[in-house]
């Protein structure tokens, strides 16, 4: 079950085919940072759980979520994202993007030490990016990261330029994920291959010092001393409060929530949606939540394929399914309807698509009748020259959770009142592979998680199929879109590039390409005494700004 | 018995061999039959990446015949090369030595205590009255009956969650041991109570102990000397099962108690589809399981005098 939590994409995004990974990044309006009682002090621990060890333990080559939540206060970034979307100096005190959206010039803080005494430079940002690149890393999400990047070129001790292919705008949120940061180049250049096994190999410039490793059980993290290079809008720049937290591996949710109830946690992650009722009866528990910024959990119907290649029929099946009422049904409240591709806390939602589309019975059946699904089959299906109005829906059974298992059926039972047929297809991992490669399906399913609206190239853009790394699994071929997000990534101001996300959200709904529906979110549960436990940009704990009372 | 001990030893030595090869074999083929190793590397995520497939394949030899693989295979596994890890692209063997020792203590403390349950159980109950008798029945078919992940979240809410007294998670000497171990033991002592008292009962009723008896033997005396021997035969037969249900139930317990070991480290390979380190993990279970066979064969004429007559005949 932990696998289907561990798996994330930013931008490759497969994912959101195959419905892998709950989401991350976020910034939500549920969310308050927990304690408000009395002045910081410095000192103490916690120990934090979470759900599994991740896949491995070089943010390069990691696509997991968790690599991020453990190690965000190790590893810092050139830039911060905050949580409206726009950008702040960290490592990089200041930046330029060249006119032709080719070069990004940044000017590096000079006083920034590795936690092994190595200076940070410009040396070690191109000796990082080229660890990226370089094939024998087997990166995937952090080289996805870095778009079309060419070359990083060192024109200065503390100064470097990043030389583009082809203009690419998401780089800026890309240099701000935990997945583009720095290892020191001591340990690139001693031990490269022993970064993924965590412990003492894990070297960065955070306010966290990775100081060991039990595999499998947990892992230390102690305060650096003499940290003070935290972005400006930080509550708290220097050093860190806790002398330590340790993360614990608790991969079963009883036992996570059980070991937080009885004390034996600080703070548990991804605490089950099913537990949150007892957990709120709690005085001494509280609960710290946030949406996934990304996508809601998404249907693509893919357009490729009759019945859904005809507008009218794919409009009618996304007008068949109440979706506010599945989701109020199914999670009592627990999670929101999305009303667009993206989630609301997402950069780049656009809030004036929530009245294009929705529920409508009656439109359903009549657009149906319209093309040609006149006759009624035995079983009480839709029929048009004696063929049922009968669709495929394929996931991969093993990364598909139970939550959205029972959306599936949900939405089957939905379709089903105005006589649609849905297939559930459970696929094993080779066989969705093949299946999504190759088109052989009617629908897919996925919630990918993201840092803002750049994500919809990877979902929409034509060349961006599942076959070749892409999420395109409605399979749109539109050059309208096409032209819009290419435009985005010559877009260099944010309001500019939302303007135009704005657009293509109209558009794949108007058009039916997807059904948006429920927005899940991640919850910790965090003891009383652990104060000033907040989520930052991606969803992850500012853990440099926690402590305990 | 000693003289035939290398004879004995040969032939044990021979067909451990010829089980392992079987498991390599299977393991092998079975994982290949399962799918292409490239999309278990990759993930889904990456499988179609281009470009990308036919480095991994190159770089792990998995673009040549099936047939040459698996000879390759096998003549690294005679070097005691187990490959390497697909997903934390580190040894094998380097991967599972850490996590050997937390199971095995698992494991060793589960059996023991286990045994210890049992033949409490057994020289409590045996020959009793029938209500004593019916009441043990229920129990012991109650502990064979419950999972042991069950049974070990039973225990975890009872006496780390309520009453606080053994840690939730984690290897803290001997307190982080109780629990999982007692979630293993207690369904093998059903078991082995059950088989121990019907021998123990059988020979109970044997002339040689009525004539002891007769003699002025307590019976606590000739249940250490003699009769316990003989019910801790069938027991001994049982330990190939024994090691099934501690290695099957050590993969669960591990979980739910947050333990290292090699059930973690087989759950997280299967999920992962690290084969290399799933075919290590049965691999080894393997062995374990031929070793175990074997001390059990040699135990058999100590603890039981009249096969020592006939090995020597």
């Amino acid at each position: 079950m932990h696998s289907r939590r561990s798996f994330l994409t930013l931008s490759v995004g497969s994912l959101a085919v195959f419905g892998l990974g709950s989401g991350l990044v976020a910034c939500g309006e549920d969310s308050s940072p927990s304690g408000t009682g009395g002045t910081p002090k410095s000192g103490g621990s916690i120990t934090f759980a979470t759900t599994a060890e991740p896949d491995s333990w070089d943010l390069h080559v990691s696509v997991s979520t968790l690599s991020s939540l453990i190690l965000r206060a190790v590893y810092d970034s050139l830039v911060y994202q905050k949580t409206d979307g726009t950008f702040e100096p960290w490592l990089a005190k200041s930046w330029e993007i060249s006119d032709d959206g080719l070069r990004y010039t940044f000017q590096l803080r000079d006083d920034v030490t590795f936690h092994d005494g190595t200076p940070f430079n410009a040396e070690a940002v191109k000796a990082n990016f080229d660890h990226i690149v370089d094939p024998a890393t087997k990166s995937r999400n952090s080289k996805t990261l870095l778009g079309p990047y060419d070359r990083t070129e060192v024109t200065g001790d503390f100064s470097v330029v990043v030389h583009l292919k082809s203009p690419h705008s998401p780089l800026l949120g890309a240099l701000s994920s935990p997945y583009l940061s720095f290892h020191s180049p001591a340990v690139l250049r001693a031990n490269p291959a022993d970064i993924t096994s965590g412990g003492k190999f894990l070297v960065s410039t955070g306010p966290f010092v990775s100081s060991s490793l039990t595999p499998g059980q947990n892992a230390v993290f102690t305060r650096r001393p003499g940290y003070r290079w935290a972005p400006a809008s930080a509550s708290h720049p220097g050093e860190a409060y806790l002398d330590q937290y340790v993360v614990q591996f608790l991969a079963d949710d009883a036992a996570r929530v059980g070991a937080l109830t009885s004390g034996q946690l600080d703070v548990a992650d991804q605490i089950p949606a099913t537990r949150l009722a007892q957990l709120r009866t709690q005085p001494s528990i509280k609960l710290v939540s946030r949406e996934t910024v990304g996508s809601p959990f998404t249907y693509s119907l893919n357009t490729t394929r009759a019945p859904f290649d005809n507008r009218d029929v794919r409009v009618a099946f996304q007008s068949a399914v109440d979706t506010e009422a599945i989701t109020q049904g199914l999670f009592q409240g627990v999670y929101s309807s999305g009303r667009s591709v993206l989630t609301s806390s997402t950069p780049g939602y656009d809030k004036s698509v929530e009245g294009i589309w929705g529920y409508d019975r009656n439109r359903a059946i009549s657009l149906l009748e319209k093309a040609g699904f006149t006759a009624t089959d035995s079983e009480g299906y839709r029929a048009r020259d004696g063929r049922r109005l009968s669709v495929t829906l394929a996931f991969a059974a093993s990364f598909t959770s139970e939550e959205q298992r029972n959306y599936h059926t949900a939405l089957k039972d939905a379709v089903k009142q105005v006589g649609f047929e849905v297939v559930l297809r459970p696929l094993d991992t080779p066989s969705i592979v093949q299946a999504f490669a190759t088109g052989d399906y009617h629908l897919g399913s996925g919630s990918p998680s993201a840092i803002d609206g750049s994500i919809l190239r990877t979902l929409f853009y034509s060349s961006q199929l599942p076959g070749v790394g892409g999420a395109n699994a409605a399979r749109v071929n539109d050059p309208e879109v096409d032209g819009w997000l290419d435009e985005a990534l010559r877009t260099r101001d944010v309001a500019g590039q939302n303007v135009l996300y704005g657009k293509v959200q109209h558009k794949v709904l108007a058009e039916a390409y997807v059904l948006p529906t429920f927005v899940s979110k991640r919850t910790y549960g965090v003891q009383e005494r652990v104060q000033g436990f907040a989520l930052g940009a991606g969803n992850l704990p500012t853990l440099s700004e926690v402590w305990v009372s | 018995m000693y003289a035939s001990l290398p004879r004995f030893l040969l032939r044990r030595l021979l067909t451990g061999i010829l089980v392992l090869w079987g498991a390599v074999t299977v393991t092998f083929f079975a994982v290949s039959a399962a799918g292409d190793q490239v999309d278990a590397i990759l993930g889904p995520q990456a499988a179609n990446l281009p470009g990308l497939r036919e480095r991994v394949a190159a770089e792990y030899g998995l673009d040549r015949p099936l047939p040459v693989q698996y000879l390759d295979r096998l003549a690294s596994l005679a070097t005691g090369d187990f490959g390497r890890s697909y997903q934390r692209s580190q040894p094998v063997t380097r991967l599972l030595g850490s996590q050997i020792l937390p199971t095995l203590q698992l494991a060793l403390s589960a059996a023991l205590v286990g045994l210890l349950l049992a033949l409490i159980a057994t020289v409590i109950t045996a020959g009793r009255g029938r209500i004593v008798r019916t009441g043990t029945s229920v129990f012991e078919v109650l502990a064979v009956a419950v999972p042991p992940f069950w049974l070990g979240i039973l225990l975890l809410s009872l006496f780390s969650f309520n009453l606080r007294w053994f840690p939730a998670f984690g290897s803290h000497g001997i307190s982080g041991l109780v629990l999982p171990t007692l979630a293993l033991a207690i369904p093998l002592a059903g078991v082995l109570a059950q088989v121990m008292r019907q021998e123990l009962e059988l020979v109970e009723g044997r002339p040689f102990v009525l004539s002891a008896r007769a003699r002025g033997q307590s019976r606590l005396g000739l249940l250490l000397r003699h009769t316990l021997r003989h019910a801790l035969l069938p027991a001994t037969t049982m330990s190939a099962w024994v090691l099934g249900t501690l290695v099957g139930g050590a993969v669960l317990v591990e979980k739910v108690f947050s333990r290292p070991g090699l059930g973690t480290v087989l759950v997280n390979a299967v999920q992962h589809r690290d084969t290399p380190v799933v075919s290590a993990v049965v691999i080894l279970a393997a062995l374990i399981f031929v070793v175990a066979n074997a001390l059990a064969d040699m135990l058999y004429p100590v603890i039981d005098a009249r096969l020592r007559e006939t090995s020597r005949a």
